[in-house]
């Protein structure tokens, strides 16, 4: 049935980098202290890492028919570009570059910018609207949030 | 049982309450509707929001929505042959050519009929069920809850996803990250490199809305592009002839509906597409072949769909045990709030449980009321650009999220689940299981030490104790025949109903 799946470019290295997470994972179970006996800190979180680890080794096994066999640099290149194509590689920084200005522009300058950026580069509506609509949704929320759920926004 | 009928009719009589129920049902039916919002990601969200209300509050509000986004999926199934939640994947194989030859409109009413009916029948049974089953929880052992809280993640696991290794990754990684933090045995930190911040925990609300909310509005980027398609939707309400000659298909498909409800991990998409696949084969003469515009491809999932939310909250109220994702989550919220699904839920807070009943009941009234009403301002909604739907979710989960401890760092946590999340769904790995993980995980944990603590630690006393106990050996088997037989079980059953459909 996998088999049938479609290939996806850049699955085989994620799969890898999952299975490097596993043995990390394992590794620091190893290191949680008083790993006397099955029920100390240390033995579920072992069970539970190693199950990462032969899930992921599993997953490539059933597959490396299906995986594509490029060069490391190709896969890589052929990966971004489903995973991350031009504008979902856009779009993620542009919400990278919101989260962390909330801290340092407040609540109301950083929403007030990702919302309107992205009504525009998502061509949600025309530029002009996107700064009025912008401008009302950013109300609402506040209002809504600040006295129906009282959530104090910063 | 005069305490009972007062503890259930609580929403009923206080204007406040009712309200909640009703806005519930209202925005879920358009959450549902709306490809790309499901209810799991509005009532995740909503649990960082309700925090600071009182327990009732936030339940009947959630109720409300968890009732109309399963129903709200159907319609957008009907209209678009987009099903707005996995529920509705079902409807959309005879919902959708109804739509095309005209009959929008009453496939949207025998839904609606439909879902109501069967959310009745769910709710019934969990007022039946959930009380006995409770009483015979107080014996399951340690042991028990571990495999029960194993058998959730392995069915989540392999009916969630293209195979049952990924689902299985996709719930040991969420166990995982529940265990990071202080351990609540021994109070040793654990995965948390040195950090004090870390000694807290990643909270599972920044994990959900990260999971469901970011990573599934960067899934819809890739579509934005697709404009709204506009319809056109008249008279909707089905006549009593036809409901009253499906009577015994309705009956039939709830009580599927609510069996695999009640099952630990599945849900309404499965209860759907096996209510569906059940009609195909015991309808001898439907009103058009399935797969052309048959009624009965219609009644029949989606009376099951709706009926599994009441199985689900059988495992929920009862175990402690998520039915489905969106219980996983309403268990995060009652532990927010303080309270412990399980056996001694019912015992400690009676009130909770017939509150819960009569929330869901009067839900499923405003969902026939919503239902047969608004479609035109419905039809409008559905239209919304995605390019002003997408950001809008992104601000509300960015301000859920700091809800949660008023804390920017969850905030930077969401972010990055959110992004990989989205990574893991590009690559057929189901979010779902993870946040099942998450929640389970504890509870996986504390019932195997103690199960390994009955036997003083030895691993052969703890194998015998697996199959000594006739319900500990009931739970070994299930586990050991989802391993090796049922792998791939949510492919398998989606190709054999296409293929029928075919």
């Amino acid at each position: 049935m996998e088999d049938q799946l479609k290939r996806r470019p850049g699955e085989k290295i994620f799969i890898w980098f999952l299975l490097a997470f596993g043995i990390f994972a394992l590794t620091q179970a190893f290191r949680i202290p008083h790993l006397e006996n099955l029920s100390s800190s240390g033995a579920f979180p072992i069970f539970i890492c190693s199950i990462l680890i032969l899930t992921s080794i599993r997953i490539l096994w059933k597959n490396r028919n299906r995986y594509t066999s490029f060069r490391l640099r190709e896969e890589l290149r052929l990966g971004q570009r489903f995973v991350f194509p031009g504008k979902v590689l856009i779009y993620t920084l542009i919400l990278v570059l919101y989260i962390f200005s909330l801290a340092p522009l407040h609540f109301f300058a950083s929403c007030y910018l990702f919302l309107v950026g992205s009504f525009i580069f998502l061509k949600g509506t025309s530029i002009k609207r996107s700064f009025f609509i912008g401008a009302g949704m950013l109300v609402t929320i506040y209002l809504f949030f600040q006295y129906i759920f009282k959530v104090i926004l910063w | 049982m005069g305490n009972y009928l007062d503890y259930f009719l609580m929403t009923w009589v206080s204007p406040k309450l009712m309200f909640l129920v009703a806005i519930g049902t209202f925005c879920g039916i358009y959450v549902g509707a709306i490809p790309g919002l499901s209810v799991t990601m509005a009532v995740s969200i909503l649990i960082s929001f309700t925090f600071s209300w009182d327990i009732n509050p936030a339940l009947a509000l959630m109720a409300g929505i968890y009732m109309g986004g399963v129903y709200g999926g159907s319609r957008s199934a009907i209209l678009l042959n987009i099903p707005g939640a996995p529920a509705a994947i079902a409807t959309s194989f005879d919902g959708y050519p109804l739509a095309k030859i005209g009959e929008a409109g009453n496939a949207i009413g025998l839904a609606t009929v439909a879902s109501v009916i069967g959310g009745f029948i769910g709710i019934i049974i969990l007022a039946l069920a959930a009380p006995i089953i409770s009483e015979y929880s107080l014996l399951f052992a340690p042991r028990d809850y571990f495999l029960l809280a194993v058998m959730g993640i392995l069915l989540v696991g392999s009916l969630s996803g293209e195979s049952l290794a990924k689902g299985v990754f996709s719930g040991a990684l969420g166990v995982l990250l529940s265990m990071v933090g202080m351990d609540s045995f021994t109070g040793q930190g654990r995965f948390t490199f040195g950090s004090v911040y870390l000694m807290s925990g990643i909270h599972y609300v920044a994990i959900m809305i990260g999971l469901f909310g970011i990573s599934e509005a960067l899934v819809q980027i890739h579509d934005i592009a697709v404009e709204p398609i506009k319809q056109q939707v008249n008279k909707i309400i089905p006549s009593w002839r036809l409901l009253f000659k499906h009577l015994p298909l309705i009956i039939k498909s709830g009580f599927i509906g609510v069996w695999i409800g009640a099952l630990p991990g599945t849900g309404g998409d499965i209860a759907a597409l096996l209510s569906y696949g059940h009609a195909r084969r015991s309808v001898k003469k439907p009103t058009r072949p399935f797969g052309q515009g048959a009624y009965e491809g219609i009644i029949a999932p989606e009376t099951a769909n709706n009926a599994a939310i009441g199985g689900a909250y059988i495992p929920m109220l009862t175990l402690g045990i998520p039915g489905d994702a969106v219980t996983a989550v309403l268990i995060g919220a009652l532990f927010i709030h303080g309270l412990k699904p399980g056996p001694m839920l019912m015992i400690e807070t009676p009130h909770l449980f017939w509150f819960t009943v009569g929330n869901l009941l009067l839900a499923d009234i405003f969902l026939l009321i919503f239902g047969l009403s608004g479609i035109k301002i419905f039809t409008k909604l559905v239209e919304v650009r995605k390019g002003l739907l997408l950001p809008t979710i992104i601000i509300i989960s960015v301000v859920g999220t700091y809800a949660i401890n008023n804390s920017i760092s969850d905030v930077y946590w969401m972010l990055g689940f959110g992004i990989f999340g989205y990574v893991l769904k590009m690559y057929g790995f189901q979010v779902g299981p993870v946040i099942l993980g998450v929640i389970l995980g504890p509870l996986m944990e504390d019932n195997y030490r103690r199960a390994m603590l009955d036997v003083h630690n030895n691993i052969f006393g703890f194998f015998f104790q697996l199959v000594r106990n006739p319900l500990t050996l009931v739970l070994t088997l299930s586990i050991v025949v989802m391993i090796f037989g049922q792998a791939q079980l949510w492919t398998r059953i989606k190709t054999k109903v296409k293929r029928k459909q075919e």
